[in-house]
């Protein structure tokens, strides 16, 4: 949500608080007088209810804010899995190292050899990687800062681009060189440094010098998000203290994904008997995601679904509370010629516009959760025009779902009786 | 234009079943000024509330500008009160949130007219009541008899044939008093039917009709002081 929409939105609550006679002809144009006056009553009436009416919107808002999340996220997510799909592609292959035996390790030599005894690998690129905070003259240049310890190939199999200078080369052997992500380069030139490269950054307790910033990246390179890493040689990394622990490999043009990860696994128990590897295709990986995405849709669903019952409620009660105090303008409503039907259309509008104010609060709150979700997980965060119209959609039929019974009840009241209320 | 034959109410309170009204006869010609007296209790506003169109008689015929209404649903009830119909209320019942321009007009909603139009026929309305200088003013901006002056002009707003009155100056002081029923006279004096149920002599007194109801039955002068003739 940018600054322009939340102004706009400022505007426009200012406008509702005053008298909205503004441009209502389109009401007119969509549902004749009858509706343009049940609206105009809606507002006004919703006015007078204040305090009482943003109770009950609360939990409109949440439901559609969790439903607003879940659609943005499986949106994000399809969008991110398509960008994985275009940016790996589906002919690799990831390894990584079981945490659990630290005994094992991968030797450089032996991944190096992969292609050469597995003939399904076309290329191989061992890597390992470290969370930290990365600095630069004593200033956090990275929000989820991260060490790379890279092999040349590393570039080509996560089709990184290098926007200056020049990625690392297998001839840096344990040099303190490094190229830094995108996001870390433009936090360098945040505080007014013109030439990152050149630069000197701490990760740990260790300085690099800057060689090469890469262009914005693919998001994240196994979770790790490469726009917010210091990639260094493996070979530096590893006397360090760094072992391999994942490795990224390309297949062979047509060959099969599952039978290579075969071929890998009994590569290495024949090299390096013991060793605990997850070997996974790309395939496996976006299902991963998927999987993810899929567990963040239930929650949502259970929570949105939920409160939007518990919403639905309290706008209800709101509508009887609201019907009980206007129970003579119901009776003189009808006493001068409104039929049941009229009377229903009215509070049916009124439940749905309130429903409606609650959803716009909702679509605001679920787009920022789908935002810091998308954060967390290190997708790249857009706004899914799909989800606010659904927003908008559940929102109104929630408020004439719940608004019904009230409603109704409104409609069926006897006009003498109401009148002598 | 409006004729009770035999009509009939009555009521189930547990297992007694009051006759309210028995056998009341009654015909309203265009420009009548009828007034209705009578106890409490008597039968007025269910009298009142039938004529209105907002209850129906347990026996007996209603025949509205021709029109046979006892069998009529509900929809069509509701259209013909906001055809022919105008109430006026002891407390006015004006919606606090509209303008008296909107309240005068508000029957004319339920007919679909464009909001142009409705402006315009509220206007004259309020105009014809001596209001159209406090259009924009809403009831609690209004005394009591601007606010009864309001709600009559919603009452003939949609020109109605008949216009209910049930103790039409019951909130208001003596002096304005006289002068809402000075309106009545004149929209009378229009052709509409007016028929006024109050308690007070001096407000009957200004009738040209004077009905009692007694023991469910209406009582009263003879028809040959109407103005107009019955309808065939």
């Amino acid at each position: 949500m940018s600054a322009a929409a939340l102004a706009a939105l400022g505007k426009w609550s200012a406008a509702l608080r005053r008298r909205p006679r503004l441009a209502t002809g389109w009401l007119v144009a969509v549902g004749g007088t009858r509706f343009k006056a049940n609206v105009a009553e809606a507002l006004a009436s919703i006015r007078e209810m204040g305090g009482r009416s943003v109770l009950a919107l609360i939990g409109i808002a949440v439901g559609i804010a969790a439903v607003i999340a879940m659609v943005s996220t499986g949106e994000i997510v399809k969008e991110e899995t398509l960008r994985q799909f275009r940016a790996l592609g589906t002919d690799v292959l990831t390894l990584r190292r079981r945490f659990t035996d630290e005994g094992y390790t991968i030797a450089p030599a032996d991944a190096a050899m992969l292609p050469a005894a597995v003939p399904s690998i076309a290329a191989v690129a061992p890597w390992t990687a470290e969370t930290g905070a990365v600095r630069h003259r004593g200033r956090d240049v990275a929000v989820r800062g991260a060490m790379f310890g890279v092999t040349e190939r590393f570039a080509a199999l996560h089709r990184l681009t290098v926007a200056e200078g020049r990625f690392i080369s297998d001839l840096d052997r344990g040099m303190s060189f490094c190229v830094i992500g995108h996001r870390v380069a433009q936090n360098i030139r945040a505080d007014g440094t013109q030439q990152a490269i050149g630069e000197h950054v701490r990760f740990r307790d260790r300085l690099f010098t800057v060689v090469g910033v890469l262009g914005p990246g693919v998001g994240s390179v196994q979770s790790a998000p490469v726009d917010d890493a210091v990639l260094i040689p493996l070979s530096t990394a590893r006397r360090l203290g760094r072992e391999i622990d994942m490795a990224i490999m390309r297949l062979t043009a047509g060959a099969d994904p599952f039978a290579a990860v075969g071929e890998v696994l009994a590569y290495f128990e024949q090299v390096s008997p013991g060793l605990d590897l997850d070997v996974t295709s790309a395939r496996q990986l976006i299902e991963q995601m998927r999987r993810q995405a899929q567990m963040f849709t239930l929650l949502f669903t259970a929570v949105g679904s939920i409160s939007l019952i518990v919403g639905g409620v309290g706008v209800m009660n709101v509508m009887l509370m609201s019907i009980a105090e206007r129970r003579t303008e119901v009776g003189l409503r009808r006493a001068i010629g409104a039929r049941r039907r009229d009377i229903m259309a009215q509070f049916l509008t009124e439940s749905a516009v309130l429903c409606l104010f609650g959803g716009i609060a909702g679509i605001v709150l679920g787009t920022v959760a789908a935002w810091a979700i998308s954060q967390y997980a290190g997708w790249s965060f857009f706004v899914s025009a799909i989800a606010a119209a659904l927003g908008v959609g559940v929102s109104t039929a929630v408020g004439v779902f719940f608004g019904f019974y009230p409603a109704r009840h409104a409609a069926r009241l006897d006009p003498i009786v109401a009148l002598q209320a | 234009m409006l004729r009770l034959q035999n009509i009939r109410k009555s009521y189930r309170l547990g297992p007694v079943t009051v006759d309210v009204l028995r056998g009341l006869s009654l015909e309203v010609v265009a420009g009548d000024l009828v007034s209705i007296m009578g106890p409490s209790g008597c039968g007025k506003s269910t009298l009142l509330n039938i004529l209105g169109l907002l209850d129906r008689p347990t026996a007996g015929t209603y025949s509205l500008k021709g029109r046979e209404v006892v069998s009529l649903d509900d929809d069509a009830i509701s259209d013909l009160r906001n055809a022919h119909i105008g109430f006026v209320f002891q407390s006015f019942h004006l919606l606090p949130r509209m303008t008296a321009v909107e309240n005068a007009g508000l029957p004319l909603v339920y007919r679909g007219c464009t909001d142009a139009e409705i402006r315009e026929r509220a206007l004259a309305a309020l105009d014809q009541v001596g209001m159209a200088d406090r259009a924009g003013h809403r009831p609690k901006e209004l005394s009591g008899g601007q606010q009864q002056r309001v709600a009559l002009a919603r009452a003939l707003v949609g020109e109605p044939a008949l216009i209910l009155a049930d103790e039409p100056t019951g909130a208001l002081d003596p002096e304005t008093g006289r002068e809402v029923m000075d309106i009545f006279d004149a929209l009378s004096g229009n052709g509409i039917g007016v028929v006024i149920v109050t308690h007070r002599t001096s407000i009957a007194e200004r009738c040209r009709r004077r009905l009692r109801i007694d023991a469910g039955l209406l009582h009263g002068e003879p028809v040959d002081e109407r103005q107009g003739a019955p309808p065939p």
